[in-house]
């Protein structure tokens, strides 16, 4: 299993790495004078973010833990997916942004130092979400739909996806920040949100994931299970926000 | 070689690669001589935050900046590195460190003693994952045994 993971993560980095020589090299075409890298470096932006996203990070055991715990639609599953992803671009985005402007002089130092904290406080609103879950799952214990109803906006989603997307992605800085030190304002805020797609696209196959597997074991001879999957997924979140917070 | 074992150490659940940072490493008598060459695109971003006289040449005052920000503070995790020297690990102790800006890349080196009777033991380690090391030139005077990955690797030398 180890041996498995470290294949798929040497391989994951593997193409990270060469994207990232390519929208380098893209980039330098650019200066050079070649327009059609523009709309190039979009596209590739958007395959950075499907496959940044495979690694680790991104809430994507996180988004999975919660539809495990509470079960939902495949609508709300995308929901949640896409809603992390663009907040994670966001943040990225606009800290980029400030520290483009105000910090030119530590913006790498910065960098990691506001990822560390974001990562903390992702962690505590993660437990807090955890918490909450428990509490409405001891709360409806023995009623036997756990799925929210299809009525209204499970607006736990949203918290969640904030949760999670609040620690600004490592890789939307990177390149946010190397478009703006060139000069291209409008090319880093595209790739940006091309990028955060791809990632969305990624992390909606956990959310979907999740989803099924707690709808199955809904319409299954076992419903039993049901309770004893939404404790599963509650323990993973709080264990994945204590995880990260110590 | 016998015993090489690489330091697959499972990355955080939060790891990502933040430097993509290809390795040649240099095995002689009583050192070792490490080069570390930063990805194109941070290349970038560093030399927009170091240079700060914009000239793409990193002076004494930018290069000792950059290894207060990004060098030194790795000396809590042994400067990303394991060595085992026989059966005992070594602290690395960097010396003549350098930094400099070439062919569009930002490029690190530095020494580390060397002392050993039998057997040495190489390797990079970073749970984190902040970096992420390729081997890509690897020369020594010993022979050699080599595992690697897309992010790390490990060296075992026998006299």
């Amino acid at each position: 299993m180890s041996e498995l993971h470290h294949w798929f993560l040497s391989l994951i980095i593997s193409w990270q790495q060469e994207i990232n020589l390519v929208i380098s090299n893209a980039f330098d075409e650019l200066e050079a004078g070649e327009g059609g890298m523009f709309l190039y470096i979009i596209l590739v932006a958007f395959i950075y973010g499907l496959v940044h996203a495979l690694g680790p990070g991104h809430g994507k055991m996180v988004i999975a833990s919660y539809f495990l715990a509470r079960g939902s639609h495949i609508k709300d599953a995308l929901n949640a997916a896409f809603l992390t992803a663009a907040i994670h671009a966001f943040s990225a985005l606009f800290i980029t942004m400030i520290l483009f402007f105000f910090f030119q002089n530590s913006i790498t130092h910065y960098f990691q130092t506001i990822n560390q904290n974001m990562y903390k406080l992702s962690a505590i609103f993660i437990i807090f979400v955890a918490l909450f879950l428990l509490f409405e799952t001891l709360k409806h214990k023995n009623e036997t739909e756990t799925f929210p109803s299809k009525k209204g906006y499970d607006t736990n989603i949203l918290k969640i996806a904030f949760s999670i997307g609040i620690v600004p992605c490592p890789g939307v800085m990177s390149i946010v920040l190397f478009a703006m030190i060139l000069g291209y304002y409008t090319l880093g805020i595209l790739s940006a949100i091309s990028m955060s797609l791809g990632m969305g696209i990624t992390m909606s196959l956990a959310a979907i994931i999740a989803t099924k597997v707690k709808k199955t074991s809904l319409h299954s001879r076992y419903r039993k299970s049901l309770h004893v999957l939404s404790f599963i997924g509650i323990f993973l979140l709080l264990s994945l926000g204590v995880f990260i917070l110590l | 070689m016998r015993y090489i074992f690489l330091l697959f150490l499972a990355p955080g659940l939060y790891a990502h690669p933040h430097f993509f940072i290809n390795s040649n490493l240099k095995i002689e008598k009583n050192r070792v001589l490490s080069q570390w060459r930063f990805d194109k695109l941070n290349s970038k971003l560093l030399l927009f935050e170091f240079d700060t006289d914009k000239n793409k040449i990193l002076d004494k005052k930018e290069q000792e900046r950059f290894l207060q920000t990004h060098f030194y503070p790795l000396k809590t995790n042994n400067y990303n590195l394991f060595l085992q020297s026989d059966e005992e690990e070594l602290s690395i102790q960097p010396k003549n460190t350098k930094v400099s800006y070439q062919n569009k890349e930002i490029i690190l080196e530095f020494e580390s003693s060397l002392d050993f009777k039998i057997q040495a033991v190489f390797c990079t380690i970073d749970a984190t994952l902040y970096m992420a090391y390729t081997l890509e030139k690897f020369e020594s005077i010993y022979e050699a045994d080599i595992q690697k990955s897309q992010y790390d690797f490990c060296i075992g030398v026998t006299k």
